[in-house]
């Protein structure tokens, strides 16, 4: 009865692990950048602020914060993200522990795809996609857990 | 032949035969003298009171008494036997604490539940590995990697540039 109980716990527990290596929970942040000045960063770009200051995203003295969010993503199922400028899309191909495989493609406003890329990724850090409009530039930043 | 005294006390004692020879009153008077020896040891025996036999009797089980009891088995074996008794016990236990185990982990679910007051634990491995681009298309630009660190943690920055500008630099 005991060992019945204790074998029915432990593969209850089977779907939950398998289901938490499946899922990623991302945010994202679409920044404008410009050299206006005097440079302004935009309050909710503050997780960003350091990385914006410093090479070579310092080439530009402001960041306007033009859309953000939370998604989350399910192992093999395209997200599209809508942009104020463009659009993007997300998978998740795989996740192993804190290491994240996504593929990311980034259209410009015009709809024109501008990136794609497939990386490897460790769950908290922040990726930055910047696109050159003009003499501005167009940032999608993402953090997945 | 002259008998030696050697002779004469295993005839005395009946060890060799007698030769009825001249010797033959010298072997009766070592009889005579074993006998009183004897008779004499005899009746100082005797004359040893029953008690004092008990008391010896009683002096020689306390000694044996005394004598260190068979050692027991080792603590390994009582240590395996008691493993032998209580298998069954063990391993139940062992598989229900693990089950608990597991079900408190599912039912406490992700972390993201709130309620934690403490500051976050950095948790960046000993053996850190970067962002790793596996594939990087720009078509009409061309593509540049950048990873950068900082006190909030390293980042990647994939940066595209317009063809058009790279090829008028």
């Amino acid at each position: 009865m005991k060992l019945g109980l204790a074998a029915v716990a432990v593969l209850a527990l089977v779907p939950r692990v398998a289901l938490a290596d499946d899922k990623a929970e991302c945010d994202f942040l679409e920044i404008r950048a410009t050299t206006a000045k005097p440079g302004t960063i935009d309050a909710e770009l503050k997780p960003l602020e350091k990385k914006l200051t410093r090479p070579p995203l310092s080439s530009w003295t402001t960041f306007h914060k033009l859309s953000g969010g939370h998604v989350s993503l399910q192992k093999l199922h395209a997200e599209s993200l809508k942009l104020t400028q463009g659009h993007a899309s997300l998978l998740l191909r795989d996740r192993k522990d804190a290491r994240l495989e996504l593929t990311i493609a980034l259209d410009a406003a015009d709809g024109k795809r501008v990136i794609d890329s497939q990386q490897s990724v460790n769950a908290g850090e922040w990726t930055a996609w910047v696109h050159e409009v003009g003499s501005d530039g167009h940032i999608l930043a993402l953090t997945c857990k | 032949m002259k008998p030696h005294d050697i002779d004469l006390m295993q005839q005395a004692d009946g060890e060799l035969p007698r030769d009825g020879g001249a010797a033959d009153p010298k072997i009766a008077a070592v009889e005579e003298l074993g006998e009183l020896v004897r008779g004499r040891l005899e009746a100082e025996a005797d004359a040893v009171p029953d008690a004092r036999f008990a008391a010896m009797w009683s002096a020689i089980d306390r000694e044996l008494g005394a004598a260190p009891a068979a050692r027991g088995p080792g603590l390994w074996r009582r240590l395996s036997r008691w493993l032998d008794r209580y298998r069954g016990h063990i391993i139940t236990g062992a598989v229900s604490a693990g089950a608990v185990a597991a079900l408190a982990l599912w039912l406490r679910g992700p972390s993201d539940r709130g309620g934690a007051t403490t500051a976050p634990i950095d948790t960046t491995p000993a053996s850190y590995r970067p962002t790793e681009i596996e594939s990087l298309e720009t078509p009409g630009g061309t593509g540049t990697v950048f990873h950068l660190k900082d006190e909030d943690g390293a980042s990647t920055v994939i940066w595209v540039s317009p063809a058009d500008t790279v090829e008028s630099l």
